[in-house]
Formats: C-alpha cells, sequence, structure tokens
C-alpha cells in the first residue's frame, strides 16, 4: 500500500477503530469520486467516520439530518426576495458543499430523497428554471438505519444504484472498544490534506491498466447475476462501470498501476450487494448474495 | 399476534400471479366434480392476489380468518361426504385448501407447497377427463406451474430466456417419461371412482316417451366403432343397448326377471352366443364414459378377443354390458352376426314375459283397436304390417317436441295427436302387438352414427334411437321400426340430414347445425379424427396392448427376458440422465500461461491437499506459504509474479516473458519431483 494511504488510514483510525477494511473502502470510493452509503445501526460511528474524511481532506461540510417532514428546498436552497435591494435572490442549501453527510436518508419522503440524488448524479441543481453547479468535487454519504427500522422509507433500487458502494460499520472488538472507552488514541491530530492532491490522485487512476482477462473477469461477474437463479436483480451495466472504478482505485491505493482480480474482489461486495435483491428470503441463507456471485466465478479463467 | 415476515414480495410479485392464474385454469378445467362453492373461493382468493399483485398487501388477512374458513369448509364437505364419492370430496378439499393458502401466500415454503398442490391436482384432472382438448389446456396449465417457479427462482431472467429453460427441461423429460408410459406396468386404480354422474347423459334404463326427446339435442360422442372391414349399411346400424320388457301403460323398463338374471349371471360366467369369427363382423367399440354397464352391440354378438370376454357379459336379450361401470374410456372388441337369428328361449320365458300387460285401465281406445286389428286379420305377419301401414298412411308425422301426453299415452297418440318421436311410436307399437298376443319389446339404443372414414364410425347423443322386437313369428326376434315409416331420411342418412328438412333450431356450432356449413363439418371430422386416434393409441394402450406389445418384442415371455428388459429400460434411463447431468469437462482453449499455471497448482495440490478452488494466483500463493518450504515458496511466488505479469500488466507479453515463465515453471516442477518433498519442516513434523 502506498505510504500516503497508509497514514491516511492510520489517522482515520485513530477516530474510528479497529475498522481498517471500512476506512479504505471508504477512502477506495472517494478517491473514484463515488457516493458513499453507511448502512448501520444508530451509534455505531457512521457520522464519525464521514465528518473525520471531510476534515482530512478539508473539504467543506455540511451534514443534512434527513426526517420525514424535510422538504427539497430545505436541503437545495430557495429563491428569496430581498426587500432592499428589490430583487429575488438564490439563497444557497445545505447542498452546495464538497461534502454531504446525508444522515438516516431512508427516513426522508421518497420526494426530498429523489431531489438529492438527482444533485447526486447531474451534479447540479435547478431551481425555478435555473441551473446551479454544485461544487467540485462533490460526495454524497449517505446513512442509513437497517430498512426494518420502523418509520424509514427504504430507498428504491434506482436510487440505491447511485451510491458506487454500500458499507457498514458493525460492532468495534474488544480491544478497540476499550481503547475507545479509555480515550488513549484521541489527542492526535489529524494530517490536513490538499484537496488538488486528492483531484491529482482521482485523475491518476483513470490510468490503471484494465487487462482483458480483469475485464472477462468483471463481465462473468456481472453476467452470472444474469443467468443463475436466486436474483430478483442483476447487476446492471452501470454497477459494472463502478466496479471497474472501484477496483481501479484500489489498486492505486495498493500502489500498482495494474489491475488484480484480487482488486475486484476487494471491492465486489461493497459495491454489488445493495445493488443486488434475492429473488426470495430465507432465514437459513446467510450467505451474502455477492459473496455467492464470488464463489462461482474463477477469477483466473479468462 | 406476532406477524410472521413475507420472505416473498407481494406487490408485484410475478410467479405468484402466475401460479393464481394457473390455479383458476385448473380449478375451471376440473369444474365437474367441484361443488360451486369451491369454485367461487378459489376465483375470490385469486382476485385478492391480482389485486394484491397490483396494489400492494394493504391489509394482511388475519390467520384466525382464514383457519375460520378452514373449519368450515372442513365441515361442510365432510358432510358432503355422506352423498358423494371419497375422491370428489378429497379433490373438492385441495382446491378449497389451495384457495386459502393463496390468501395466506408468505413465504417460499407455502409457494413450494402451493405449486407442488397443483401439479398434484393436475393429475387429478386427468382422471375426470382425458379428452385431448382437455390434456392440451392441462399441459398449458402445467407450463404456467412451471413458468412460476421459474420466476420464483430466477425472476431476472427474460421471459423468453425462463420459456426456454423449461422447455429445454421438458424435452429432456419427455423420452423417459415416454419410455416409462409405454413399461410401467398398469395397475387397476387405488380408489373407486364416484359412481354415477351429478348430471347424467345418454339413455336411461326406463322410457317414458319425452325422455329421448332431450336426448337429441346433446351432440356428445357416445362411442367409436372401429370395423375391421368396412362399415355396414347405416340400415343395419342399430346399436342395441337395452331390452325394455316391462310397459306399466307409461313406462318401459327392463324386466325384474331380466335384473335378476343378469344379476345372477355378473357372479358367474355368462353363457357366450356362438358367433364365428370368420362369417361374423368384428369391430372394436371405444366407449366414452358413462358410469353405466350397457354396452352397444349389433344383432347377435359375442366376443372378439379374452380380455373383452372377461371383461363383458352377455345377457339372454342378445345385449351386451360391461361387468364394471364404463368409468373411462374403454375398448371392447366385439364379433357381430347381423344375419344371425335371435330366436325365443326355449323355455317359454322369453314369450311370458313380452305378452305381459299393463295392470292400469287405460288407453281404453287402443285397447279396442286392437280388439278390431285381431278380428280382421288372422295371421301375425299381416297384422304387424297392418300397424306400420297405419302409422304410414294415416297422417303421422315426425317431431322432437310433441306435446305432452299425460293421462292415456298411447291412446293420445295413436288418435289424437299424431305426432312424436321414436320412443311413440315404438312404445305404441310394441303395446298394440302385446294386446293382440304377439310378444313384443320396445329396444333401445343408438341407430345409424357418423362415419369418419371407411371403417370407423362416430355414434352421438342425438342418434339415439328406439324401435320394436317381435316375435311375430313366435320363434325369433324381428326387428320392426315403425319410426322409419314416417321419417325414412332419418334411418337412411341419419339424423343430421332429417333435421336439416325440419330446420329445427339448433345452435350453429352445435355439430349438428355444422352439417350446413362444409367448412364445419370438415372441422369437425378432423377433430374427430385426431381425437379417436388420441385415444385409440394413447388412452386406449392398456394392459392388453402392453403385453401384445412385449410378446412382439421380446418373444416368449420369461423371467430372464422380462429381467432383461428391465435392465436394459433402467440402464437406458440412467444413461438419459448421466447424459443430461454428468458435468463435462469445459471445452480447454486456455492460453498457455493458463494451462502451465494449472498444471502447477494440480501438483501442488496433490502435494499439500490446499485446493485452488475459485482463488486468485495471489491469494492460492498466500494461501500455500505456511506449508510449503522457502525454496519452493520462492519458486511459486516467482512464477506467480511473471504469471501476473504476462496476465495483468499493460503491453504485450513477448517471448522472453513467456520463456521466463516456462523455466519457472519447468524449475519448480524439477523441484517438488526431485528434491525434497516441497513441504515446511513444521508441517511435515506435525504431520
Amino acid at each position: 500500500m502506498r505510504s500516503e494511504f497508509k497514514a491516511l488510514v492510520e489517522a482515520l483510525g485513530q477516530h474510528i477503530l479497529g475498522k481498517p477494511q471500512q476506512i479504505k473502502l471508504a477512502l477506495t470510493c472517494m478517491l473514484a469520486q463515488g457516493h458513499l452509503l453507511i448502512e448501520d445501526l444508530p451509534g455505531m460511528g457512521k457520522t464519525t467516520l464521514s465528518h473525520s474524511l471531510a476534515k482530512l481532506f478539508s473539504l467543506d461540510y455540511s451534514r443534512i439530518q434527513f426526517t420525514s417532514d424535510l422538504l427539497p428546498s430545505d436541503m437545495l436552497g430557495a429563491t428569496i426576495y430581498n426587500a432592499q435591494n428589490q430583487e429575488f435572490v438564490f439563497r444557497a442549501g445545505p447542498v452546495f458543499n464538497q461534502l454531504i453527510l446525508a444522515d438516516e436518508i431512508n427516513r426522508a419522503s421518497p420526494k426530498t430523497q429523489s431531489a438529492l440524488l438527482e444533485a447526486m448524479e447531474e451534479r447540479q441543481v435547478s431551481i425555478d428554471g435555473t441551473t446551479y453547479p454544485l461544487p467540485a468535487p462533490f460526495f454524497v454519504i449517505g446513512t442509513q438505519n437497517p430498512t426494518f427500522q420502523s418509520g424509514t422509507y427504504p430507498l428504491p433500487e434506482s436510487q440505491l444504484d447511485r451510491f458506487l458502494m454500500k458499507i457498514s460499520l458493525g460492532y468495534p472488538d474488544w480491544d478497540a472498544e476499550r481503547a475507545m472507552l479509555l480515550g488513549t488514541n484521541q489527542e492526535r491530530a489529524m494530517p490536513a490534506m490538499e484537496l488538488a492532491q486528492l483531484t491529482a490522485w482521482q485523475m491518476q487512476i483513470t490510468n490503471v491498466h484494465a487487462s482483458d482477462a480483469v475485464i472477462n473477469y468483471i463481465l462473468k461477474l456481472v453476467t452470472m447475476s444474469r443467468t443463475t437463479p436466486g436474483f430478483s436483480h442483476a447487476l446492471s451495466p452501470r454497477a459494472s462501470k463502478a466496479l471497474l472504478q472501484a477496483a481501479r482505485a484500489w489498486a492505486f491505493m495498493h500502489d500498482r498501476d495494474y489491475l488484480l482480480p484480487d482488486d475486484v474482489q476487494a471491492v465486489f461486495v461493497a459495491v454489488a450487494e445493495h445493488r443486488l435483491r434475492p429473488a426470495y428470503q430465507d432465514s437459513n441463507e446467510d450467505t451474502l448474495l455477492s459473496q455467492r456471485l464470488l464463489d462461482s466465478v474463477d477469477p483466473l479463467a479468462a | 399476534m406476532t406477524a410472521i415476515p413475507f420472505s416473498l414480495p407481494t406487490q408485484g410479485h410475478r410467479a405468484t400471479l402466475i401460479l393464481s392464474i394457473a390455479l383458476v385454469i385448473l380449478t375451471l378445467t376440473l369444474h365437474q366434480p367441484l361443488k360451486a362453492w369451491v369454485i367461487l373461493m378459489m376465483l375470490c382468493s385469486a382476485t385478492i392476489r391480482i389485486y394484491i399483485y397490483r396494489v400492494g398487501q394493504t391489509q394482511r388477512l388475519s390467520s384466525r380468518l382464514i383457519n375460520l374458513l378452514a373449519i368450515l369448509a372442513c365441515i361442510s364437505l365432510a358432510w358432503l361426504s355422506r352423498q358423494q364419492g371419497l375422491l370428489e370430496i378429497m379433490v373438492n378439499l385441495l382446491i378449497t385448501g389451495c384457495a386459502l393458502k393463496l390468501l395466506s401466500l408468505r413465504q417460499r415454503r407455502d409457494f413450494l407447497q402451493l405449486a407442488a398442490c397443483a401439479l398434484f391436482l393436475v393429475g387429478c384432472a386427468l382422471i375426470f377427463h382425458q379428452s385431448m382438448a382437455i390434456t392440451l389446456m392441462l399441459s398449458m396449465v402445467l407450463l404456467l406451474i412451471m413458468l412460476s417457479l421459474q420466476q420464483l427462482y430466477a425472476p431476472q431472467l427474460a421471459f423468453k430466456k425462463q420459456l426456454s429453460a423449461i422447455l429445454k427441461m421438458g424435452l429432456q423429460a419427455l423420452p423417459v417419461a415416454c419410455l416409462l408410459f409405454v413399461v410401467i406396468p398398469r395397475l387397476p386404480p387405488l380408489w373407486g371412482m364416484p359412481a354415477g354422474k351429478s348430471t347424467q347423459t345418454g339413455l336411461s334404463d326406463t322410457m317414458t316417451p319425452g325422455d329421448i326427446a332431450k336426448l337429441t339435442q346433446s351432440s356428445e360422442r357416445v362411442f367409436t366403432a372401429t370395423f375391421d372391414l368396412s362399415v355396414p349399411p347405416p340400415t343395419e346400424r342399430y346399436w342395441r343397448a337395452m331390452v325394455l320388457e316391462q310397459f306399466d301403460g307409461k313406462t318401459w323398463q327392463l324386466s325384474p326377471y331380466r335384473k335378476q338374471q343378469q344379476m345372477l349371471q355378473s357372479y358367474g360366467i355368462s353363457r357366450l352366443p356362438v358367433v364365428s369369427q370368420s362369417t361374423g363382423t368384428a369391430y372394436q367399440l371405444m366407449v366414452e364414459p358413462s358410469s353405466q354397464r350397457w354396452l352397444y352391440s349389433l344383432n347377435v354378438t359375442g366376443p372378439g378377443n379374452d380380455s373383452t370376454r372377461a371383461k363383458t357379459q352377455f345377457n339372454d336379450d342378445f345385449s351386451v354390458s360391461a361387468r364394471q361401470p364404463v368409468m373411462s374410456k374403454q375398448a371392447f372388441a366385439l364379433v357381430s352376426d347381423l344375419k344371425a337369428p335371435r330366436p325365443l328361449a326355449t323355455s317359454g320365458i322369453d314369450s311370458k314375459i313380452n305378452l305381459q300387460l299393463p295392470a292400469a285401465n287405460n288407453n281404453e281406445r287402443t285397447r279396442r283397436w286392437a280388439a278390431q286389428l285381431r278380428a280382421r286379420y288372422s295371421s301375425d305377419d299381416e297384422l304387424a304390417d297392418a300397424i306400420m301401414t297405419y302409422f304410414a298412411n294415416q297422417g303421422f308425422s315426425y317431431t322432437l317436441t310433441p306435446p305432452a301426453m299425460p293421462a292415456n299415452p298411447v291412446d293420445a297418440f295413436l288418435f289424437d295427436n299424431q305426432t312424436g318421436f321414436c320412443a311413440h311410436y315404438a312404445s305404441a307399437m310394441a303395446y298394440v302387438l302385446r294386446l293382440v298376443g304377439i310378444p313384443a319389446r320396445v329396444v333401445s339404443g343408438y341407430q345409424g352414427g357418423e362415419k369418419l372414414t371407411d371403417n370407423v364410425v362416430s355414434i352421438f347423443q342425438y342418434d339415439a334411437h328406439a324401435w320394436v322386437e317381435a316375435a311375430v313369428d313366435g320363434k325369433t326376434w324381428q326387428r320392426f321400426d315403425p319410426t322409419a315409416m314416417v321419417a325414412l331420411s332419418r334411418l337412411q342418412y341419419g339424423f343430421q340430414q332429417s333435421m336439416a328438412d325440419q330446420h329445427a333450431d339448433l345452435p350453429l356450432f352445435s355439430r349438428a347445425g355444422a352439417h350446413d356449413s362444409v367448412l364445419l363439418s370438415s372441422m369437425f371430422s378432423m377433430v374427430d379424427t385426431i381425437n379417436y386416434q388420441w385415444s385409440r393409441w394413447v388412452l386406449g394402450f392398456d394392459s392388453d396392448q402392453q403385453d401384445t406389445l412385449f410378446k412382439n418384442m421380446l418373444g416368449k415371455k420369461t423371467t430372464t427376458t422380462l429381467a432383461l428388459f428391465g435392465l436394459v429400460i433402467l440402464l437406458f434411463i440412467t444413461g438419459l440422465l448421466a447424459l443430461y447431468f454428468v458435468p463435462r469437462p469445459a471445452q480447454k482453449h486456455a492460453d498457455e500461461p493458463q494451462r502451465l499455471f494449472d498444471s502447477l497448482a494440480l501438483q501442488l495440490q496433490k502435494l499439500t491437499g490446499i485446493e485452488r478452488a475459485h482463488l486468485s494466483a495471489r491469494q492460492y500463493l498466500r494461501s500455500l506459504q505456511p506449508v510449503l518450504d522457502k525454496d519452493a515458496f520462492l519458486l511459486f511466488a516467482k512464477f506467480v509474479d511473471t504469471f501476473e505479469t504476462i496476465r495483468y500488466l499493460p503491453g504485450k507479453a513477448d517471448r522472453k516473458k513467456r520463456t521466463l515463465l516456462r523455466n519457472q515453471h519447468y524449475a519448480l516442477r524439477k523441484y517438488l519431483k526431485y528434491r525434497g518433498k516441497g513441504l515446511s519442516v513444521s508441517s511435515t513434523t506435525s504431520a
């Protein structure tokens, strides 16, 4: 792994204890210019992680707490009449920031959800006939409670597809939680990154070479989801694009300018799982759908 | 009540929708043994399912309600089971269960149960109907059920792909199914068939003139006869079904004496009329299920083969009946002598029965007329002719809709209305003959029929007919058909032609109406032919046919040949299944690096016992690290490195790298083969 990234992961690891894999995935997601969805129970450190990421890259940061009565204009902004100047001015909403934390995204009404997701896809906002571009880079980190919690509007498949990755943090282990309680690690300062550095990296990622063998591997994984029983939603072409992009970022982070099947495997669960739907849910099948796909495709066969 | 979570999606779940539709079609196909409320229940729950499919589950049905419905349905079915056969009640119960399950469908398990039930119901439907149209219909239902299962398991596949997968599996199953159809022994049914249809059609064993008019309108098929040679002319085709010898002034029925005789005979072996196989007319009857025992025969009839001899009974009145009610399509081989006389029984019992007169004091005018006739004609022959000419000359007419004649039916017919159909004529003539002292009886059956080919004739319910048999000479029965005197065309050209003259109000698409249109009639006859072939070759494939087939194939039936035959069949099926399911190694067109890697992986797996499975090169290397010794590990690491360079790095893999890979491959092979075992010390000591 590149030393820069090692440092970054370590720095973030001081805030989110014992979750290096998730941190790496979150960084990968940012490098690949994708939006990140964190699904977990309340209190697992979702907000902390996104806050730390914003701080790390010194991005403008805003947090939108989604509630069932949140309106699109609360988030996007509105045109307001200024009595002094006697004109209408647009007051930008919290969405005009480089990093948005959309907290508990599945508590908002579908109308508000889709307003945000439109902004995510187009990277611009249209209000009253005027189009306002969003700042670049533009990241959305959505957090959501597991859908079976009450009072939630689960995100529809088409909108889940817009998030490059979905990760969940899970409970920390004994030592990590103990360290957190003792507060031993908290004092160290965050290394501040230049924003320019991030964009430079993002440019470099596109140069990571993907050989035919790896492209075929991705194609096989995607086709497998479309042809084998057990899936009610298969992986879309957008998913295969996302998979390639994320794998490139992962390879770049590991100081390689070419892709290995291992890179695809590393990001596959995070990229694919939230885009798949089982045909039926059975309590006795615990393996993830994406893991099943990984297990049924040989990464070496070209 | 804690709610069981749905594991099946509700709204827009196509699998459930297709299954509900399949169940509805199945229920409607199977309607005959079903109660109306059972059908209604299925329709309701399917409607609810369709609503859920469109709108989503807005409110969960409480399982208390469903349980209550189930208990009520069970109680009423148990109550009804006192009147109806067990089989019918079971089918009703199954449909009710399916309807309720459809309402409470929540999990995959429920779905699979329901699909299995539906498949079983398709089998049940075949108990009640075997015609080709219904079979095709049920095949469609089968396809729908399969499709719903496909939708359940692989909903993301395109419809075409699902269909082709089903068809592929169906084609795979077809040879095995055909083979088993031919080979599996035909066992007798495990349960009793329901006796008596609720709405019985066909002849009845009583004849009150008026019954047969209703029959005429029905175009259901009664039986098909296949003659070995050609079909006899229509005037010879008097298919005798029942001989009615007991008359009470209104109704003709079977004589109690004959009933008793037949019952006695059914316990023993019936006496066989002697019909020579060479001079007789041989034919095969394919009888539609009627729930009755009587069969249809021409003149004097005997059995055509041993299996028919075993399952039929030949009665003293020259009628033929089956030993068991005909509950499903059945074949009977018969031989008839069309010219043979039918002698009266020597005991005189025939004339005794057939001179019996009703005790009731009605039909006064007829009796007077009979006395006049007797006085005028001394010869019995002339007298019978006189009655026939009376019908011809006195302005009698043929109609299917005669006025009701409740009080003195024969009087009213002969002197007042002078119009009626075969039953009226036959009844009146037989009664008059008895009055004048000539033994006479009414025979009911079918006349004519529709010729399908030169040697096949189909008989439908509208061919029902009644005529008179009288012993004019006191020794043999002779046939008199008084109806022929007024409606000759009916006998010569069949019922269809005679109705065309009358322009009776038959519906266009009825078989009877179809004769106006050439297209319709040729279509009907084509369907008939197909149906006939279907029942002849598929439904008619019984244990006898199976036996003859085996005999033709195997020659003598010995234990050894049978065992060998069974073994061959088993091997054939096993071979087929192996062909389908044994995985074949995928075509290897791997490139050189892949081949080298695979051969090394195989060798390493033999050595370490660790399989590569679906690990990538690097992951496999890592998993081998603890077990390989240092040199072997390093050699393999180098190999993997070069492999990855060739495979994944940009730029063409040049010859140098390939040679390097080959060399590294060779080095590791050699090392593993000649130098030590390649395993690390720690693992060898621990092992």
